[in-house]
């Protein structure tokens, strides 16, 4: 059983998001503010992250930054799953491309079947590392 | 923003940005939607939580619904559509709205409630346009609050009273942070063009908050920061003008 932190704004779609996950056996502890979310990742070592990146007062990418700038947090596998979509992020000085994203899923185009998929794919490359 | 000044360019950008602004604000719900409806297709789905998401689902759809009533409203404002005007009773419009907005406000465990201070004097308003605002603003603000901290469960007043100017007070609040004067400013000349135009709002919780400033300077004063029993919140000001006084 792994451990997938979900960070995401909306508590109506994160519930949705748990429980599918959830029922393909993973575990989901779900943070709603980033500073909560780092201290997740310290206290609870989560194999993977799916990371939403429009959220109250600091953005996703923000966080991603802070997460990879720390050693141990270099290669946890992240998934961005958000209503962004990545040729928006393309227009602002945000990059993605030194951070390490397993995937990119945008909302309105991918459902949660998707993500799923995305989740198992990206914990099967782990596992085989 | 109530451009009634007839200048067309103007009016086409407005509507541009109450366009972009629309389906920024609308995703939200048809994502709820959708996301509901993938997780009841998971095999060996109770009969409660069936029930439950049902009645989620009819929530989502009514916020969906409402959201497109109070962009007709602001696009007919836009157009420099005069308003009609009747004598309203701010509170009956609050606990309207509030009853509409409960269900919804249960699913981010929040607990709505009305609280109008002393009595107030019935006001020019026009009602559809006023319950539209507070509908639009109250739904974002249970949205904004329930997505700045996680907690067993969160209070959203919807509120008048009567300041020592003798204006009326009436708007949302709640402990959501970052609803001032200044983010409002700043947010009123992004709104259509930036997907976050109040950066301590989540994704889809900033368009509703600017739609109802526009209803609301479209028939009194936009909104602006406001206190209420020691929660903050945005409120618009009723002028002494449209405040009616009946002599018994």
């Amino acid at each position: 059983m792994s451990q997938i932190l979900l960070i995401e704004s909306d508590r109506l779609l994160a519930s949705n998001i748990t429980e599918v996950v959830q029922g393909s056996g993973h575990r989901v502890k779900w943070q709603v503010d980033l500073q909560s979310a780092i201290e997740s990742v310290d206290a609870q070592h989560p194999d993977l992250i799916i990371l939403d990146l429009m959220l109250a007062g600091r953005s996703g990418a923000e966080f991603l930054y802070e997460l990879r700038s720390y050693p141990e947090w270099q290669s946890l596998p992240v998934i961005i799953f958000s209503d962004v979509a990545r040729a928006d992020l393309a227009d602002s000085s945000i990059s993605l491309e030194d951070l390490a994203i397993s995937q990119f899923l945008y909302k309105p185009t991918s459902s949660l079947n998707d993500l799923l998929q995305a989740v198992n794919q990206a914990l099967s490359v782990v596992t085989k590392n | 923003m109530s451009s009634r000044t007839g200048n067309e360019p103007d009016q086409l950008e407005l509507q541009r940005r109450l366009l972009a602004a629309l389906s920024d604000d609308l995703s939200l719900p048809l994502l709820q939607i959708r996301t509901t409806i993938e997780s009841l297709k998971r095999p060996g789905v109770k009969a409660d939580l069936l029930e439950a998401r049902t009645r989620s689902l009819a929530s989502h759809v009514e916020t969906g619904l409402q959201l497109v009533e109070a962009y007709r409203l602001a696009l007919r404002a836009s157009d420099g559509a005069q308003l009609q005007l009747e004598p309203v009773t701010i509170s009956s419009v609050l606990n309207d709205v509030a009853q509409e907005l409960d269900p919804y406000a249960k699913q981010y465990a929040t607990k709505l409630e009305v609280d109008v201070t002393g009595r107030l004097s019935p006001v020019l308003a026009n009602k559809a346009t006023l319950s539209a605002a507070m509908q639009c603003l109250g739904a974002s603000i249970i949205r904004a609050q329930a997505a700045q901290s996680r907690r067993k469960g969160y209070r959203v007043l919807l509120a008048a009273h009567r300041a020592p100017d003798n204006l009326i007070t009436t708007g949302v609040f709640s402990n959501t942070e970052g609803l001032t004067d200044h983010a409002l400013r700043s947010a009123r000349g992004l709104v259509g063009k930036a997907r976050q135009p109040i950066p301590a709002l989540p994704a889809g919780s900033a368009s509703g908050v600017l739609i109802a400033d526009m209803l609301c300077a479209v028939m009194w004063q936009p909104l602006r920061q406001a206190a209420h029993r020691q929660l903050h919140g945005l409120a618009t000001v009723v002028p002494v003008t449209s405040q009616l006084r009946f002599v018994g």
